[in-house]
């Protein structure tokens, strides 16, 4: 891989002892990578002023195969990619989208004096070229200038690439489309022949629509079988020298299957799997759908006719799963069971059973195996997962049905059959399978907004402008006046953000028509309109919130102390918080030793709620209100951004010390919830669920307590959450001393897995930072 | 209407009793078993606590406190003398950090069955329920039978935990109130029993019997401290126990752990078992062994 996503990447070693191959060894030698990207370039150019379909074709259909790896010793199907410096996506990489170049690895490569001089010039007029023709340059570039101030505060190093890490900021917009749910039911239905039948099809039905639109998807189709036959004949190349008999039959089987999906659809479990993932890497979607449902049939009739058994099921699904860790997509690779609204409920719920299975036995970080439960759900289904989480898998994640759907159904404005569709992207945003785009886009880190809101607009180094108020602590008469400023900032800037996102939308839609999208996305081939151009049902996004509780519980320290009892005074606490507590020691202790949320206490939980509607209020206003943003929402979900944001935040009146982590998600600070288990739950529920578009918490329990006493204790636990309105628990089952001991010997921990947030991670992988945050979250 | 004496609440309590439960202690106990893991709820009357741990130096309990009770050196060493404290409170008050703190809250029982009623769909969902503990809570006997009356009519499971030491009568009037008694047995010998706990253990055996009697369900809780009870002829008679009353429906094993000093140093108090360690896994496997070996009954995982 060319390209460090903000998280460590694993390094060849960390496979060693595991049955994945590392995805890491480039194909192209640098030569040919040089080669490449000047032709890729040239392609770029040369259509640079045809229908966004085509040209999105043409620069596809340019990368492959080239960008393709081989096949790997232990893999049953076809479908490893490599992400260059340069190329085209139509997700993202590292939170770019579109055009898109790794101006790191080319500034390190000119400056590279073992490179040829001649080779070092080629590198550098790529550079000089793309700099002004990246999608996030474009983005970039046509940004509201006063916009820039709040969204980047100087966070562009060289105008290239948005530095998020780096510098102080209250909020901000990504430019990408993430969070693709792909129709794998109609892919499998009809094949790639089927589809390009339906293709022409539609285009007859539609002579009003512009033929390029149908044209460009036929092309990408075309990209797709080019690649299924490339790795027919990979697999042809590994046969010639393979003694092995086992093997050989599975690259033969390997090379028939690619090939006969070129001109007819799936029949076997083992075809239908091989379609959905080629599909995939293509169409550059990282999210895999109801695959309980979609696979179920196939599941079921390949086990009636003796073609295959649940241990030969195991080992098909266990090579997709290692599929999927190489691409280290740490943050999507979603695969949904169970849940409403499935078309083969009871086949697909013993195939769920089978991939449960295969998620404990590859134990790893991917892919985010998701349960959706229901009401008359399977009780085998509960159990398996269960046992899942209890040997510390952190999956499945437990959703429930019954308390998502009616807020789904309100926030997106949709009937109770669609909301069934419901599908938590990546760290756990809610969208609609195939139908409505919801891109988490926007972020909004409140303990900045709050820092605006109390020290005249800027950030704790009084350098960087987060707020458009000039307002200090010292100006506020009492606290109202002061809620009323922050409620102010907040709405200002998720407007300001959500009419960047929209923006990058519709720089996108100038750009790419997302063909591979369109097939698969209900309405576009009907629209002759791509997916966020009007094409799909609805199209929208939602704007990502950081550190509410840190800031809630910020705010009830304010009102406390500050307005209300007057035990330090409005100056004093600024500078303390300047200060970072420094020569503050005392009232720092008071901060600490104030109520804090998640021990249901009522007073600094209403806080919480009160930050929590506000904020889903304000962003829930902005739907329809710009391009693409049908339907706009408030998800509080976080990565390891909690932890990265905190990094540029100063201190705050809750007691957290500068560049501390903020709160991760809807949790407590990390250890402050001191009241039981009980109490934290009930402190979670009090926030309302039907206004936002996703929400997650952590919860931590030893192995004692969850393994030990589950049908008596964790049953009726989670019973009683998920009974009084619970949406969603990421479960972690791991040992205080298991992550003490991790931290001092990492080598002997490589398979402790935790949840950070919206992903797992190997323990030992994160930094220091994130760990500490884990260690200090309060053990059940 | 009579205020409880309340040393700690807590939530999710896995160990007192079935299912989930918020526990309650009171304060003040008739006993004085040396091993005690609870040292700040022997006394009945309020005590200071001081958490070294959290103090951060800042000198404000020695400016406030009229007693002197506080003094910080140049050095920065926080010396308490506790035996001066009138538990007037105006230290923890000013004390920014919670180092300081009182032991011992009166608290209507209105008051703490809020606190229990929060959880009840845990509860009613888990089997579980309030558990009183101590302390001994039959030393407040007035509040502890409003509290649980209040609670049974609100639905809820009660544990009581006892030591047994109290007067027959009370325990005659209280039993209704109660579903579940997780009653102490600590030493068999009497002589023993004197010495390690400063009376014998006529009046709890008597106690046992009665509510044996009344039919009442027992869950027979028997800490076994190495050196001091982990006899053959303890685990003999716990076994016996067993056997003789219907009523006890489990024995449980509190194996000894060491967390008592920190906490008798928090109240200034000296630990005479400081040097004795927590019993660990295998040994507490060894221990269960050896009472099923005697025949022992209903023997529970606690």
């Amino acid at each position: 891989m060319y390209w460090k996503e903000a998280y460590k990447i694993r390094e060849k070693a960390s496979y060693d002892g595991y049955a994945t191959i590392y995805n890491n060894e480039p194909r192209l030698k640098f030569p040919e990578l040089l080669d490449y990207m000047e032709e890729f370039t040239e392609v770029c150019k040369a259509c640079k002023e045809e229908h966004p379909a085509i040209r999105e074709a043409r620069c596809l259909d340019a990368q492959f195969p080239q960008i393709m790896l081989g096949i790997m010793p232990n893999d049953l199907f076809c479908g490893r990619e490599d992400i260059f410096p340069l190329g085209m996506n139509a997700q993202y990489i590292n939170s770019e989208w579109g055009f898109a170049m790794n101006f790191d690895w080319f500034d390190e490569k000119i400056a590279d004096e073992t490179i040829s001089k001649a080779d070092r010039r080629r590198l550098a007029a790529l550079r000089e070229y793309w700099k002004d023709h990246t999608s996030t340059k474009k983005f970039l570039t046509e940004m509201d200038p006063v916009d820039k101030i709040y969204m980047i505060t100087g966070g562009v190093s060289d105008g290239t690439v948005l530095d998020l890490a780096h510098f102080p900021h209250a909020a901000t917009a990504l430019q990408r489309v993430a969070g693709i749910f792909l129709d794998y039911h109609k892919l499998l239905d009809y094949g790639l022949p089927g589809l390009l039948g339906l293709i022409d099809e539609k285009q007859a039905e539609h002579p009003e629509n512009d033929p390029n639109f149908y044209e460009g998807m036929r092309m990408a189709i075309g990209t797709i079988k080019k690649t299924l036959l490339w790795y027919a004949e990979e697999a042809d190349k590994l046969l010639e020298t393979e003694t092995d008999k086992r093997r050989r039959a599975d690259l033969e089987e390997m090379a028939r299957i690619n090939r006969k999906l070129t001109v007819e659809k799936p029949s076997t479990f083992r075809e239908a799997i091989q379609l959905v993932i080629i599909y995939n890497m293509v169409d550059g979607a990282r999210e895999w759908g109801r695959m309980d449902d979609y696979l179920a049939l196939y599941y079921k009739r390949d086990l009636e006719s003796g073609l295959i058994d649940e241990e030969e099921a195991i080992r098909l699904l266990t090579s997709f799963w290692q599929l999927m860790i190489v691409k280290e997509q740490v943050t999507d690779d979603r695969v949904i069971v169970g849940g409403l609204g499935r078309k083969y409920p009871k086949e697909a719920d013993e195939l769920a059973l089978v991939i449960m299975e295969v998620s404990r036995r590859v134990h790893d970080i991917v892919p985010q195996l998701t349960l959706r439960m229901y009401k008359g759900m399977d009780q085998r289904l509960y159990d398996k997962a269960m046992d899942v989480i209890g040997e510390g898998c952190t999956f499945p994640m437990l959703y429930q049905d019954e308390n998502i759907i009616p807020g789904v159904r309100k926030v997106f404005g949709i009937s109770y059959e669609e909301a069934l569709g419901w599908m938590p992207l990546g760290c756990g945003e809610f969208t609609i399978d195939h139908r409505i785009i919801v891109s988490p886009n926007s972020v909004l880190n409140m303990a900045n907004v709050l820092w605006g809101t109390i020290n005249g607009g800027y950030d704790s180094t009084g350098k960087y402008r987060l707020t458009p108020n000039d307002t200090f602590l010292t100006d506020y008469k009492n606290f109202d006046e002061l809620w009323q400023v922050y409620c102010d900032n907040v709405e200002y800037l998720t407007d300001v953000s959500a009419r960047n996102h929209s923006r990058g939308y519709e720089i996108i839609a100038r750009d790419m028509a997302l063909n591979l999208h369109n097939i698969l996305y209900d309405g576009c081939m009907d629209a002759g309109k791509g997916v966020i151009a009007g094409g799909c049902v609805k199209c929208g996004g939602s704007d990502e919130i950081y550190g509410i509780v840190t800031c809630s519980d910020s705010l009830y320290v304010l009102k406390k102390l500050v307005f209300e009892d007057k035990v330090i005074s409005a100056e004093t606490m600024l500078k303390a918080l300047r200060a970072d507590f420094s020569g503050y020691e005392a009232e720092r202790a008071m901060m600490l030793s104030a109520d804090k949320f998640g021990n249901d206490l009522e007073e600094v939980d209403n806080m919480m709620k009160a930050v929590h509607e506000m904020v889903c209020e304000k962003m829930l206003a902005i739907s329809g209100k710009y391009y693409g943003l049908d339907c706009f929402g408030m998800v509080n979900i976080n990565n390891r951004d909690n932890t990265t944001y905190g990094r540029n935040t100063g201190a705050t009146p809750d007691g957290r010390r500068a560049s501390a982590s903020l709160t991760n998600a809807n949790n407590p600070t990390a250890g402050m919830d001191r009241n039981g288990v009980t109490a934290f739950i009930n402190s979670l529920l009090k926030a309302r669920n039907d206004i936002h578009f996703g929400v997650v918490q952590n919860m931590k329990f030893s192995k004692e307590t969850f393994n030990g006493q589950r049908k008596s204790i964790i049953y009726p636990l989670m019973d009683s959450y998920f009974g009084r309105g619970g949406t969603q628990a990421m479960i972690n089952v791991v040992g205080r001393e298991d992550l003490e001991n991790a931290r001092r010997e990492p080598d002997k921990y490589a398979n402790l897995i935790v949840r950070v947030g919206g992903f797992s991670a190997r323990y030992v992988e994160l930094a220091d930072d994130v760990q500490l945050d884990i260690l200090n979250r309060t053990l059940n | 209407m009579a205020n409880l004496r309340v040393f700690d609440l807590q939530r999710f309590a896995l160990h007192d009793g079935p299912g989930i439960r918020t526990t309650v202690f009171l304060k003040g106990c008739p006993l004085d078993c040396v091993w005690c893991h609870n040292p700040e709820s022997k006394r009945y009357s309020r005590q200071l606590g001081y958490l070294e741990k959290t103090c951060i130096r800042c000198g404000r309990c020695e400016e406030i406190c009229p007693q002197k009770v506080h003094h910080i050196s140049e050095d920065g060493v926080h010396t308490v003398n506790f035996s001066a404290c009138l538990q007037c409170g105006k230290c923890v008050d000013a004390c920014p950090g919670r180092a300081l703190k009182i032991f011992g809250k009166d608290l209507p029982h209105e008051e703490i069955l809020k606190i229990i009623l929060r959880d009840r769909d845990f509860y009613q969902r888990s089997g579980g329920g309030m558990t009183v503990s101590g302390g001994e809570p039959m030393m407040q006997f007035e509040g502890l039978w409003e509290l649980l009356r209040a609670a049974k009519q609100e639905g809820i499971h009660v544990c009581l935990d006892t030591s047994g030491q109290a007067d027959p009568e009370k325990y005659r009037q209280i039993a209704d109130l109660v579903d579940i008694f997780l009653f102490d047995y600590k030493i068999t010998d009497a002589k023993l029993h004197r010495q390690y706990i400063g009376t014998d253990n006529r009046r709890i055996l008597d106690n046992l019997d009665l509510l044996c009697g009344l039919k009442k369900d027992i869950f027979l809780r028997c800490p076994i401290i190495p050196g001091i009870n982990d006899t053959e002829e303890h685990y003999r008679a716990i076994a016996k126990l067993s056997g003789k009353y219907d009523a006890i429906r489990q024995v449980n094993v509190m194996a000894y752990h060491d967390m008592a000093k920190g906490k008798a140093e928090q109240i200034g108090m000296p630990y005479i078992l400081a040097e004795k360690k927590t019993v660990e896994r295998d040994e507490k496997r060894q221990i269960y062994e050896k009472l099923k070996e005697y025949g022992c009954l209903h023997l529970q995982e606690s």
